[in-house]
């Protein structure tokens, strides 16, 4: 019986990561992705965070990596009814973070991998794991079995591997957000001028408050080399009460807000794509390791919203290459205890009460209406003459409002 | 609108239906929600209630599969190189 050392089953990030770190390792190691080619079946927002996965994947970064723009720019910007106010951080960033557009990324990715030695098999889906008692001993290809030492799940958010072998219960509402995403081709130097960068350079905003109809949810845009990403993640969670409008249609009104129809005037949608992203945070988590079985990525759902951002892809890296290295020292158990002892589950527990904190009803509703009313207002001179500073403020945060404002706060403090 | 978008997207055709809502559930209150919530505006109400789904310009996003569940919809990914191929991503 011929067996594989090691089956990577999904080629994204995770896979990929895992499959890198093996055939550097020497060891053999099988791809097998769904899509025509790594990435095809694969979107994000997208930004990558490198300088936590930079050496953990060495010789990688060298060379033509399809990273589309370096951020330079981060943007914030509190929606309102009628206007909307935005902070903006410019100057020396050291986020050391990039877009990037998944088709083009993975797809390179890939090309690497296999350079490295690893075998990638396209078209092809996997329907399930195979078990040998409580061992996973393959994959089931249509009516093949191909059998392995290790199986490494890197399926992808919905995690249908694990759940197919009852490692983890079907996903709830709570823990998944839906992303929808333009990518509107605009020119190198329309982006360059509008959004003020120098060549190369990119800019991020997020958006919160009416973009999301009042819910747990917000806009994004990153501009890419000669396009850029704008889109809306909505929360599963609160999908009962709703008198809200469509996905599709909250993604048009998005558009049509002027400050972000300037941005993107003259543009052409060259792709519509949606995604679940992994959002329930620690509790989300899933099991990590079963014999014969090592979980990664979204698979594992390592994704996560700290609030100012989201981040996903870089874990989806790491926790590839933790368990590709797992497996190469020979102890593929403790998969798990690496990840523990690096930034990735550190993070997921720094920031364990975030995700409940982001549940805050305020915080798309309230907050970011009552910061742009204010403004409104102390930017408008009326023929009667002006008020004083202090009494605007008191207008708009009386001290109720610098109660709830405190209480909100507190249970940041948690976070 | 939601289907020009669509339209710049590279699908491939498949074979079989990859997702399909078990008969007698069509009017499930999990359905109708899809009927907003289906990034490419799938899920249509019919008469007297009952959802029906189309699978052209399906994005294989999953959200379908996480609110309704599998009492409500057979659902899986369409057959290796069939379906949405992101050019972008």
């Amino acid at each position: 019986m011929e067996k594989f050392p090691v089956i990577v089953v999904g080629g994204g990030l995770a896979g990929l990561a895992a499959a890198y770190t093996l055939a550097r390792s020497g060891i053999e190691v099988l791809i097998i992705e769904r899509g025509d080619y790594a990435g095809a079946k694969n979107a994000s927002g997208g930004r990558l965070y490198l300088e936590p996965v930079r050496s953990m994947l060495p010789d990688l970064w060298q060379g033509a990596v399809p990273l589309e723009r370096k951020i330079v720019k981060e943007g914030m910007t509190l929606v309102g009814k009628e206007a909307s106010l935005s902070i903006e951080l410019t100057g020396e960033l050291s986020g050391g973070s990039y877009s990037i557009l998944r088709a083009r990324f993975d797809r390179w990715l890939a090309e690497v991998v296999e350079e490295a030695g690893a075998m990638i098999m396209t078209k092809t889906l996997v329907t399930g794991l195979v078990k040998e008692g409580e061992q996973v001993t393959g994959v089931r290809v249509g009516d093949e079995v191909l059998h392995a030492d290790w199986v490494i799940a890197a399926d992808g958010v919905l995690s249908l591997m694990a759940e197919g072998i009852s490692l983890h219960k079907p996903t709830p509402a709570y823990n998944m957000a839906v992303g929808v995403k333009e990518v509107i081709a605009l020119e190198a130097e329309k982006i360059e001028e509008r959004f003020q960068l120098d060549h190369g350079e990119g800019a991020a905003r997020l958006f919160i408050g009416e973009v999301t109809a009042g819910k747990f949810g917000g806009g994004f845009l990153y501009t890419n080399r000669e396009s850029v990403s704008l889109g809306i993640v909505m929360a599963l969670e609160g999908i009962e009460d709703g008198n809200g409008f469509s996905i599709p249609k909250l993604l048009d009104n998005f558009k049509r807000r002027p400050e972000v129809e300037a941005l993107i005037r003259g543009g052409k949608t060259v792709e519509y794509a949606a995604h679940l992203i992994p959002e329930g945070g620690k509790r989300g988590l899933l099991p990590l390791y079963a014999p014969g079985l090592l979980v990664v990525g979204d698979a594992a759902g390592l994704a996560l919203n700290m609030g100012f951002t989201v981040r996903g892809m870089d874990y989806a890296l790491a926790s590839g290459c933790l368990a590709g290295r797992a497996i190469a020292q020979g102890e593929p158990a403790r998969y798990p205890d690496l990840l523990r002892e690096t930034f990735v589950l550190k993070d997921f527990t720094n920031y364990a009460a975030m995700r409940d904190f982001l549940s805050e009803q305020d915080l798309y509703t309230r907050y970011p209406q009552k910061m742009v009313d204010f403004f409104l207002d102390l930017y408008t001179i009326p023929p009667a003459g002006k008020d004083p500073v202090y009494t605007i403020l008191r207008r708009h945060f009386p001290w109720r409002e610098i109660w709830h404002l405190w209480r909100t706060g507190k249970k940041l403090r948690k976070t | 609108m939601i289907d020009e978008k669509l339209a710049n997207n590279v699908f491939k055709p498949s074979a079989k239906g990859h997702l399909a809502i078990r008969p007698g559930k069509e009017t499930d209150g999990r359905l109708k929600l899809m009927v907003k919530w289906c990034p490419a505006g799938l899920y249509r109400e019919g008469d007297e209630g009952k959802v029906s789904v189309s699978l052209d310009g399906c994005l294989e996003c999953g959200t379908c599969r996480v609110i309704c569940g599998s009492d409500v919809l057979i659902w899986q990914y369409p057959d290796g190189g069939e379906g949405v191929q992101y050019r972008f991503g």
